[in-house]
């Protein structure tokens, strides 16, 4: 598939998976691939501490928090005469305590605006970690259960009208190719396609291993011999787990090695990866 | 008191497992319950991870829930795992400190209460915190396990019933609750601007939802306070042995030392460290086909080195276990065994 026809299929991208799956590496990547493709990026962080910084300078970058997103929210809605008493007094936690969610959807709110009115090609956003980024995107439905009008409940119906939308947002779950990161990006995809209604793209598998290589096998040295029984049975492992994932959740995967690197050149090699992954596409 | 892993287990009343996500942190978990079971001791492991990560990891699958289920396991001492459910928990706490069915029933149906009790993370954290208060009670268990969330946030549930507590006395809330009542407006005149900008924000029946809750929890928060107390002083007394999962890579390695600072600054002494999903080290020319795996293993023990080096320099009395990375991951009880083994090694 053309890559930039893949990139600039929804206005946004949001990534998530569990932590240690390479959630904010893949991002990274993806922002990458979308510059070196000739288009214009935004990436988003949510929640996020900096980390691994990104190769490619042209990318542009935008970090929202939630915490944020609600004291912005209640200066802007007439709690501005009274700023200055706003941290002092904990208003912002107790609006967080009265309306549960509330900063969740102010930072999909966020992003709505951005895939309304950005003038970037793709905005890809690296989501919050691990169980977070579920509770993040079930916000609105949980704020309309206890917010029934008003301008919140106006922005919980705008954003799961987006949501319903792939044109404007896509989720990529990844994942790595091991059992439970497996099953529970399955339980992710379910809740967040049915309940949620949103729209998946293609799954990214992250950190798949090489097998034994042709003539290892041979090899009676005892050192060898271990590490190829390893290396075999590792390699068996993740086979039955991206295996496991394509029956479970059926439609394309993006594949990406095992990579030694860290830091920047990381993100570059998973680029790399992710680029033949996408051309490779039906 | 050593750092040993096995004097924790056979020691400790409860033992707290941090580290973020990929360290293998819920497996650690449920292996150092196994070494207390083997140790004669009847431990449960309780995990507050919002997804079936503990379940997954012993190969239980759907039978773990909020009750605790028993392990079967060859050891004298028992195993059994629980997995938090927050509206279960919230509901039992509800119904215990109320001063009557009545006034559970009001709280327990008002909708405000049901969005705090399912979506609100610090609500988890709370929860949390309470479960362990009650396994802890339960002449049951000897020990209980707790598996933290695998993110920063996983030191808040130390610190969440104290933020219950300062939420419920907030004057803005005091003042919600005295003017459902009809009453001391003069006292809050100062609030009063803010009660109707926080109204005009979130709208007013979300504002009046929440008042009515807060009515008809009125007079439950000397309990709550009570018991978060309670739970605050189980989490910093001896019985309790903190223990930090980390696994060699950069990224987790700097969330470790970020553990194990907060742990310092919270003047809470860390009792062990759990280095898992070192590579294996294979010998002979490994290194002729696999230049790889030994690349990786040499980054691996250079990366636990400085760690080791800053960790004791910040809480001395600290253990060290090491635990080598399994070919595939730990999805049942032998797996848990094996690692427990290792652990349990040192």
């Amino acid at each position: 598939m053309d890559i930039r026809h893949f990139l600039t299929a929804s206005r946004a991208l949001i990534v998530a998976g569990k932590g240690g799956v390479g959630k904010s590496v893949v991002s990274k990547a993806l922002a990458t691939v979308a510059t070196e493709a000739g288009l214009s990026v935004l990436h988003v962080e949510i929640d996020g501490k900096e980390t691994t910084p990104l190769p490619d300078p042209r990318v542009d970058t935008l970090a929202l928090s939630a915490g944020a997103a609600l004291g912005e929210y209640l200066q802007g809605r007439g709690l501005g005469i009274i700023t200055r008493q706003l941290d002092r007094l904990g208003i912002v936690d107790l609006v967080a305590s009265t309306a549960p969610g509330i900063d969740d959807l102010l930072v999909l709110g966020k992003i709505k605006q951005l895939v309304r009115d950005d003038p970037h090609d793709v905005i890809i956003i690296d989501g919050p970690a691990a169980g977070h980024a579920v509770d993040l995107l079930r916000s609105p439905r949980t704020l309309k259960r206890t917010v029934r009008g008003g301008p919140i409940a106006q922005q919980a119906d705008d954003v799961l009208a987006m949501f319903a939308d792939p044109s404007r947002l896509r989720v990529t779950l990844v994942t790595k190719p091991a059992v439970t990161p497996v099953s529970e990006l399955v339980e992710t995809a379910k809740e967040i396609t049915g309940a949620l209604g949103l729209n998946l793209s293609p799954v990214v598998v992250n950190g798949i291993h090489a097998g034994v290589p042709a003539g290892a096998a041979a090899s009676t040295e005892p050192g060898i011999m271990r590490a190829a029984a390893y290396v075999a049975e590792r390699h068996g492992a993740e086979e039955a787990a991206i295996g496991a994932l394509a029956s479970m959740l059926p439609g394309p995967q993006l594949r990406v090695r095992h990579h030694l690197a860290a830091g920047a050149d990381l993100v570059t090699l998973v680029a790399g990866d992710l680029r033949d992954a996408i051309g490779g596409l039906a | 008191m050593t750092g040993r892993a096995e004097d924790v287990c056979a020691t400790s009343s409860v033992i707290v497992t941090c580290g973020t996500g990929g360290v293998g942190k819920t497996s650690c978990a449920a292996a150092l319950g196994l070494l207390a079971a083997q140790r004669g001791r009847r431990a449960v492991v309780l995990t507050i991870d919002p997804a079936r990560r503990l379940a997954d990891a012993i190969g239980l699958g759907d039978a773990v829930a909020n009750e605790p289920v028993r392990v079967p396991c060859d050891a004298p001492g028992e195993l059994w795992v629980a997995m938090l459910d927050v509206q279960a928990t919230f509901d039992g706490l509800v119904a215990s400190t109320a001063a009557s069915p009545d006034q559970a029933r009001r709280v327990l149906e008002n909708p405000f209460y049901r969005g705090l009790s399912q979506s609100l993370s610090g609500t988890r954290d709370y929860m949390a915190a309470e479960r362990l208060h009650s396994l802890w009670n339960d002449a049951r268990f000897d020990l209980v396990v707790v598996d933290t969330p695998p993110t920063r946030s996983a030191l808040d549930f130390l610190e969440s019933p104290e933020r219950l507590a300062r939420f419920l006395q907030h004057p803005v809330v005091r003042l919600l609750v005295a003017q459902g009542r009809g009453g001391l407006r003069i006292a809050g005149a100062a609030m009063q601007p803010v009660v109707k900008a926080i109204g005009r924000v979130i709208g007013n029946d979300a504002l009046s939802g929440a008042v009515s809750f807060l009515q008809s929890f009125d007079g439950m928060e000397t309990e709550f306070r009570r018991r978060a107390l309670a739970v605050a002083e189980l989490l910093r007394g001896d019985g309790t042995a903190f223990v930090v999962v980390a696994s060699p890579s950069a990224d987790a390695v700097a969330e470790a030392d970020w553990f194990v600072s907060e742990l310092r600054r919270m003047n809470i002494a860390l009792r062990l460290v759990v280095e898992n999903r070192v590579p294996p080290e294979f010998g002979g020319r490994v290194a002729d086909v696999f230049p790889d795996l030994v690349i990786e293993r040499e980054a691996a023990t250079g990366v636990l080195e400085g760690f080791r080096k800053r960790t004791l320099a910040a809480h001395p009395g600290v253990g060290f276990a090491r635990a080598t990375e399994s070919a595939s991951d730990i999805h049942d009880l032998a797996g848990v065994s094996r690692l427990a083994d290792e652990i349990g090694n040192g």
